[in-house]
């Protein structure tokens, strides 16, 4: 899935500016305190008053960092790690795992990147954060425990700087660690998923378009006269079809004298999430000319096909039947191979509507769509045949400028419910219209294009490459219909470019699922490297929040308590959620102490435990200690770009500004706790 | 108060040097890496730390082993990095806690005469033993700590001189000679409380030994 809920960076600052303005008073308060009991408990309360003001008084001038200094402790820190052989070691286990790790991935499987990239990604999150741990978590106890950190704190350098200074060192190493093991794993999805296929030229037989009765048994396009299929490699074959592409059908029917001429090409279809490019070998790029009763073939290195009349009279079949497709490649002297995976790791740029209103079933406006009573609580679902049902996707600001072709790539990710089986073998139709109300002379008009058919693919995007320019329906003052061709978004769009697409079903009987992301516009393709950069910066970012949170807690726990202590964190960071949902009794089951009654007594998780209620007392009161502290660490899950990554979709890069300043508001607000941590400590000056 | 500032100020640390007394320094880092990272906490620009690094190594007799992990070194090595690195910003009061500790007679007297040599430089050194001939060597004023409390403060030859007694010391004098001065010492009315050839100390003995076979390698005991 895309990033559907994603709303851009200048709506989130401004409550996220407020929001942190709340917690740093709060904090700040809380911090003053708990400053002031110590002081009280240490040196009574007359002089604790004068220790805090002094305490606070002193830490202004300290928070100006000098960056040698700083920079001295991050060297510090690095010459620790590498000489300690900390990295050597993660590094070791990653290369490892991807030596052997290639044998045991499944690459016939339907979507072959999707487990290669969670393999990489999972594996080296999984290091670099277990490394971070240790590495921040160890640092500093070592050093107290040292004493080294005696021979430093004489020197003139601020505790903030021993702090910030190791999480900087730690995170230099990481980075390093990470973009090594970036690179060498995206060499590794690309080798891993890169092959190609042969076929046999002699294989090609005839079908007919959209005939489920073929050689392969599979489905035909509804522009498909020709099948064959490659042999397998990486665990699966493509089909091969010969598809038309375009005829000289004026001349047929305004004439009839049948066509001059028709335009072929070879296509191989979309298996395990990827397809090829199709290449004749033994044909020159420029083509190759061939000429059989009266007919011109001229075929191209790319699978392109023309066929031109030189005398006789043809219908667009009677074209192609003229020289069956076998005999006419190997008349060539072709030989058919494809080129490296196309379409497997992609960044899409998905361009999703602002707002998803429902019509029901009368025509009235609707928040939601049906609930039909299952799958994902996110799709709400229309249903077909004579109902007014509709989804509307409403896009605001859509600019002409962002797609470049003439034809715009629509998305649809739909669900289909069924409530009756239907024919089998065919799939549920839909059809969208694009529309736009603008003003015209003083009143309201709405212009309406004409609709666009579709099969819907289940469980699969499909594609549709909408023209941009559209014949578009309007009526004029009087109420008679206008007809007019239109640019969808330059003009249909208008200045606002606002545009509706509203979307229906046709089959009586049949559901279409829809959620916010289910219809977007296709815009350019990003870099798929980049991509997996940005995934790897979220990476990074969790690392940084581990290396902040372990230095932090290491500046008042020893090693070993700190890093169980970030454990604990890191745990928090990645399961908050289901912590919130157990605190807030969304799922059943109850909390650590009741789920260990539960595992032990082998109980489900619904009964009643007959305890009094003292166990269920107990266990709450660990669970809103356990939910309060998922208010500290941030949702790690958020930084997590996997599932986004693999499923083909671009990262924004509004929403890593976010997640960075996130990152780096966590780590200062460490690096302030570990200061004082470390000045009451009375290590540091 | 330290240095006209407060003690509780981080900068007065800049006019300061401290070697205490195990060397609690970085064993991953090199000599030199040593120097350079203390350097860097004074906030020394590049080309100076480089310069003093490598004077303070040489200063200290450890040009030999810069490159090395300081987790190789002897215990002596140890002490005189970490007495460069106490030295690195050039301070004006230098602290060390236990400078001879653990160090054998040739790195003592190193040592020792290292301090001195910042003595005549104009810096103050103060420095905290156990080694009480140590201290009688090197230093001028000593104050004697005893259950927190300081009982006595004052210059060492001061404190040390005993009032009632002279000493002479001369070279080559006959017995004869020696009992005339007797003679002499009685008619003063003065008791002669003990008159012996003086020993040299052990550490002399040591020294003069490694000097001797320095200059004659192969020298062993009994075959002088």
């Amino acid at each position: 899935m895309g990033y559907d809920d994603y709303k851009g960076i200048l709506d989130w600052i401004g409550p996220a500016l407020w929001q942190f303005f709340l917690v740093a008073v709060a904090a700040a308060a809380l911090g003053t305190a708990i400053a002031a009991l110590i002081s009280i408990v240490r040196y009574g309360p007359s002089e604790a008053f004068y220790k805090v003001w002094e305490g606070i008084f002193r830490a202004v001038p300290d928070l100006m960092l000098s960056p040698r200094r700083v920079g001295a402790i991050a060297r510090l820190a690095i010459q620790e790690t590498l000489r300690r052989r900390v990295m050597l070691v993660a590094f070791g286990i990653f290369a490892l795992a991807l030596l052997f790790g290639g044998w045991f991935l499944d690459s016939s499987s339907d979507h072959p990147e999707r487990t290669y990239l969670g393999f990489v990604l999972a594996g080296t999150q999984f290091l670099v954060l277990f490394m971070g741990l240790l590495i921040s978590t160890f640092s500093l106890p070592q050093d107290i425990q040292n004493k080294t950190i005696y021979t430093v704190v004489t020197k003139p350098i601020r505790a903030s700087e021993i702090v910030v200074g190791r999480i900087v060192g730690f995170l230099l190493v990481g980075s390093v660690l990470l973009t090594a093991m970036g690179l060498i794993s995206l060499g590794f999805v690309i080798a891993g998923l890169s092959h190609d296929h042969r076929a046999e030229v002699t294989e090609f037989a005839r079908i007919e378009p959209s005939s489920t009765d073929t050689p392969s048994g599979r489905r035909a396009s509804d522009n498909a006269y020709y099948e064959a299929q490659t042999r397998r490699e990486s665990g699966h074959r493509h089909r091969i079809e010969l598809q038309l592409l375009d005829a000289d059908r004026e001349s047929l029917t305004s004439e009839g004298t049948g066509v001059r001429w028709v335009d072929l090409a070879l296509r191989t279809q979309v298996e395990s999430g990827h397809r090829h490019d199709v290449i004749l070998d033994g044909i020159p790029a420029d083509g190759k000319r061939l000429e059989r009763d009266g007919l011109t073939y001229t075929l191209f290195r790319d699978g392109g096909l023309k066929i031109e009349v030189q005398e006789g009279l043809y219908d667009v079949v009677g074209l192609i039947d003229a020289w069956p497709l076998g005999e006419l490649l190997q008349e060539a002297g072709a030989t058919l191979e494809t080129s490296g995976p196309v379409d497997i790791l992609v960044a899409r740029v998905p361009r999703y509507a602002d707002e998803l209103s429902f019509l029901d079933r009368e025509g009235g406006v609707a928040r939601e769509g049906v609930n039909v009573g299952k799958m994902s609580m996110k799709f709400s679902y229309i249903d077909g045949g004579s109902s007014m049902s509709r989804a509307i996707f409403r896009f605001i600001g859509l600019r002409g400028s962002d797609f470049p072709a003439e034809r715009v790539p629509l998305d649809l990710s739909l669900r289909v419910f069924r409530t009756l089986k239907g024919d089998i073998t065919r799939r549920v139709t839909g059809e969208i219209i694009f529309r736009n109300t603008k003003e015209v002379d003083g009143r309201q008009v709405v212009f309406t294009s004409d609709p666009i058919a579709f099969e819907s693919q289940e469980y699969a995007i499909q594609t549709l490459p909408i023209e941009r320019r559209q014949m578009v329906n309007w009526q004029d003052v009087e109420g008679n219909p206008q007809r007019v061709e239109m640019d969808l978004f330059d003009e249909l769009a208008g200045e606002t470019g606002t545009l509706e697409a509203v979307l229906r079903c046709n089959d009586p009987g049949q559901y279409f699922g829809v959620s916010p992301a289910s219809v977007y516009f296709k815009m350019k393709d990003a870099s798929f490297a980049l991509n997996f950069g940005k995934c790897y910066l979220g990476i990074w970012m969790q690392l940084a929040l581990v290396t902040s949170l372990g230095v932090t807690l290491s500046t008042f726990l020893n090693a070993s308590v700190s890093l169980l202590s970030t454990l604990s964190g890191l745990c928090v960071g990645f399961f908050g959620q289901f912590i919130n949902e157990l605190a807030s009794k969304e799922l059943e089951g109850g909390g650590p102490l009741e789920a260990l009654y539960r595992l032990v007594t082998q109980m489900n998780l619904t009964g009643e435990i007959g305890d009094g209620g003292w166990l269920s007392s107990a266990d709450e009161i660990v669970l809103q200690v356990m939910n309060a502290t998922t208010n500290i660490v941030p949702d790690f899950t958020k930084f997590d770009s996997q599932v986004p990554l693999a499923d083909g979709y671009d990262i924004p890069f509004g929403l890593l500004a976010i997640q960075m300043l996130v990152t780096l508001t966590f780590a200062a607000g460490c690096s302030v706790v570990g200061y004082f941590a470390l000045r009451t400590r009375e290590i540091a000056a | 108060m330290v240095l006209g500032e407060e003690a509780s100020k981080v900068s007065k640390n800049e006019r300061i040097g401290y070697l205490p007394e195990e060397s609690y320094l970085y064993r991953f880092l090199t000599a030199e890496e040593t120097l350079d990272f203390y350097g860097r906490l004074f906030d020394m620009p590049a080309d100076i730390r480089r310069e003093r690094a490598r004077k303070l190594i040489e200063q200290v007799g450890l040009n030999h082993a810069r490159k090395r992990q300081l987790r190789e070194y002897s215990k002596g090595m140890t002490r005189r990095i970490g007495l460069a690195q106490a030295l690195i910003n050039d301070p004006e009061l230098i602290f060390l806690d236990e400078p001879t500790s653990g160090l054998d007679p040739l790195g003592t007297r190193e040592m020792k005469d290292l301090i001195l040599k910042l003595r005549d430089e104009g810096k103050t050194v103060v420095m905290s033993s156990h080694q009480l001939d140590d201290v009688q060597d090197v230093c001028d004023r000593i104050g004697i700590l005893f259950q927190g409390e300081l009982k006595e403060l004052g210059r060492v030859d001061e404190l040390l001189r005993v009032e009632q007694e002279t000493q002479i010391r001369t070279s080559r004098l006959s017995p004869e000679a020696v009992e005339e001065i007797r003679q002499v010492i009685a008619r003063h009315s003065g008791e002669t409380i003990e008159v012996t050839h003086p020993r040299t100390t052990l550490e002399q003995l040591f020294l003069e030994i490694v000097r001797q076979s320095e200059e004659r390698p192969g020298l062993r005991a009994g075959s002088r």
